[in-house]
């Protein structure tokens, strides 16, 4: 399967470098090979999300992995501004968040995220966020992904 | 009748010269004039509507009609030949009356008390004079007068003159017109004006000019004959401070029922004002206070959750990638540091499940189905059930107004510590409720080791364990947690158990309308 990935592109919206280390971990472990963009700050965030609507070169991201909680602007408002773009309003989210707030999950629900990926504690759920990914782009049709919560945790929410 | 020296009966004689009283001998009346008449006039001094007696110069009672003796109610072998003295409350005033009329004195309305039979008190006014033979005291006359429903009168009065003087009330009284025309000691008290300088002047000499409006409205309420019950305004004293009063009036009539003032009943709550104000913001400080307690144990338990995620990952990614690779010594370090990460993950779920059920709404407005909160707890105990052999049965479960996320707690927390504290058989639970006058009654009864009455209480508070984390773990916040949202939904919890022989906990819950 990680030949459908070789040339996929995956921007991860994430501003602990603890997190990106341990995202790279997941991905790495269900050997899901992609160039995957770190932006570590919101304005860039939709910076690159602007950019990407002016410039047809720039390949666009098969998928974004979402922290909710960036500095400077709230995710929401990156899911928002993403559903509002021209190149990538289908665009697929996986929602990372720290956060089991009701709030945060109907958030991104509104914005069509395919995931909330609720960081769990235990390595072993973490690194099963590589499967998510895995199984986002070898299907991306996004609006036909019904929302699942995936907490990473045995028990769910 | 009877010459007899001491018991003396006969009626008096008609004052004539031949009647002798001589000390304590009394002589038979004199045959001398008409019959008749004698006879008459006996009859009318006997049978008078008014009390009357003589006495002797040593104070012996020569005589009583029968007036007197219905007064004090005695009959007459027990009133006449006694000394008066020994009917008398007051022995000096007794004294000073004898002595008075030895010296010649004719008293009018000499005040005393005397005792009648059955012990009560009478007030008596005694007009007395001595009837004397060439200088020589004969007996008294006295005519007692009954004063006790007058003094009795006089003294509810005064009493309740005296209630009124010391109070701490304002009482006022005012006519129709506002004009004052009493004023107790509280409202001079509380107003500063003496009855001298304030009787006469209009009630409005107290008004605040805001409220000037009122009197008017309050005296015409008055004049048709309505009351004006605790009214809460604001007055003004004499030296112009203002003062928060609770007023009370109502219409004062005259015998035909016409009504012709008010009295008004003032008190002062100013003082109670400043003190429920001050009480109130108390409360707003103690109700912030603890609601940023909450926040922060929230917040606490929220924030410190995100640097502990990476206290665990990374230990855990340590031994995934070195592990074996830094020697034992490592592997063990490393084994300590996930330990405490993941003990400190489930105190921080704890906390926050007891923040969470500290300051969730009391009461949700639906009812949740226990039943079914039941096998939301057994799913997420599946595993410690697998590997405990634990069977776990159930009565039927009633529909109760709780949060479904604390039922399902409830349930979790207490089959999951009868799991936890089980003997050495596989455990045994049954789950019941039953309902008894408006709330149910739920139990969790196990076969585990059961707890020491002496810890019945205790294990019900915070982070109090009996055992060590080695060999039963839990943080000591479960039961805690379950106390909270039990007593916040209106109900309680306890236990009962003995010793090796098993537990069963008990809590209550309001049964819905």
């Amino acid at each position: 399967m990680s030949t459908a990935c070789s040339t996929c592109h995956i921007v991860l919206a994430e501003d602990n470098p603890a997190d990106v280390g341990l995202v790279r971990h997941a991905l790495q472990e269900h050997q899901v090979e992609c160039e995957l963009h770190v932006i570590g700050d919101a304005d860039e965030v939709i910076s690159f999300i602007n950019d990407l609507d002016s410039d047809c070169t720039i390949p666009r991201p098969d998928l974004l992995l979402l922290d909710l909680n960036l500095p400077k602007k709230d995710g929401r408002e990156i899911l928002k501004h993403l559903r509002a773009s021209e190149r990538c309003w289908q665009t697929p989210v996986v929602v990372l968040s720290s956060s089991d707030a009701p709030a945060d999950h109907r958030d991104a629900q509104i914005n069509a995220a395919i995931h909330y990926f609720r960081k769990p504690c235990s390595l072993e759920d973490f690194l099963q966020l590589g499967s998510i990914v895995r199984a986002v782009i070898d299907h991306p049709s996004a609006d036909a992904v019904a929302m699942r919560d995936c907490t990473g945790e045995p028990q769910g929410i | 009748m009877s010459a007899d020296p001491v018991k003396v009966q006969s009626p008096p004689p008609i004052a004539e010269p031949e009647a002798r009283l001589n000390g304590q001998t009394i002589a038979a009346p004199d045959a001398s004039g008409s019959n008749e008449r004698r006879e008459d006039l006996r009859d009318f001094i006997e049978n008078a509507a008014v009390a009357l007696h003589w006495v002797g110069e040593d104070g012996t009672i020569l005589w009583a009609n029968k007036a007197e003796l219905q007064l004090l109610g005695y009959v007459r072998e027990e009133y006449v030949g006694r000394n008066i003295s020994d009917f008398h409350v007051d022995q000096e005033v007794i004294s000073d009356i004898l002595r008075r009329l030895k010296h010649g004195e004719t008293l009018t309305g000499a005040e005393a008390r005397m005792r009648c039979k059955d012990g009560t008190i009478r007030y008596v006014s005694i007009n007395s004079s001595v009837y004397r033979e060439e200088g020589r005291f004969i007996h008294t006359r006295c005519v007692t007068l009954d004063l006790t429903p007058q003094k009795q009168a006089t003294e509810v009065r005064e009493r309740l003159a005296s209630i009124v003087e010391s109070s701490a009330d304002a009482i006022i009284s005012k006519d129709l017109n506002g004009i004052i025309r009493s004023w107790n000691r509280g409202a001079e008290r509380i107003f500063g004006y003496t009855p001298g300088e304030i009787i006469g002047r209009n009630i409005s000499t107290l008004a605040v000019p805001e409220r000037i409006d009122e009197f008017p409205d309050i005296l015409a309420r008055l004049a048709r004959g309505e009351r004006v019950d605790h009214n809460q305004t604001k007055r003004k004293t004499k030296d112009g401070r203002v003062l928060t009063v609770s007023i009370t009036v109502s219409p004062l009539r005259d015998a035909e029922g016409t009504v012709i003032g008010g009295s008004e009943v003032a008190r002062d709550i100013t003082e109670r004002e400043v003190h429920e104000r001050a009480l109130e913001q108390a409360n707003a400080v103690l109700q912030q206070a603890n609601a940023d307690l909450q926040q922060f144990a929230y917040s606490a338990s929220h924030d410190l959750q995100e640097p502990l995620r990476m206290v665990s990952t990374y230990s855990e990614l340590l031994r995934k990638e070195f592990g074996s690779k830094l020697g034992p010594a490592a592997d063990e370090y490393i084994g300590y540091a996930i330990q405490g990460a993941q003990r400190m993950q489930q105190l921080l779920t704890d906390l926050r499940a007891y923040t969470l059920a500290s300051t969730s709404d009391p009461v949700p407005l639906g009812d949740i189905d226990a039943g079914a909160m039941l096998d939301k707890a057994l799913a997420n105990l599946e595993a410690v059930i697998k590997d405990s052999g634990a069977s776990i049965s159930r009565s039927d479960l009633p529909h109760v107004r709780l949060h479904e996320f604390q039922m399902e707690q409830l349930f979790q927390n207490l089959i999951g510590n009868a799991i936890r504290y089980r003997s050495n058989v596989p455990p045994q639970i049954h789950v019941a409720a039953l309902q008894r006058d408006r709330e149910w009654i739920f139990s969790v009864q196990d076969n585990g080791i059961g707890i020491d009455s002496q810890y019945k209480e205790q294990i019900f508070e915070l982070f109090k364990r009996l055992h060590s984390v080695a060999a039963y773990p839990g943080t000591g916040m479960g039961l805690g947690i379950c106390k909270r949202i039990v007593e916040r939904a209106g109900g309680r919890i306890w236990v009962e158990s003995e010793p090796g022989k098993g537990s069963t906990f008990f809590f209550t819950l309001p049964a819905p309308d």
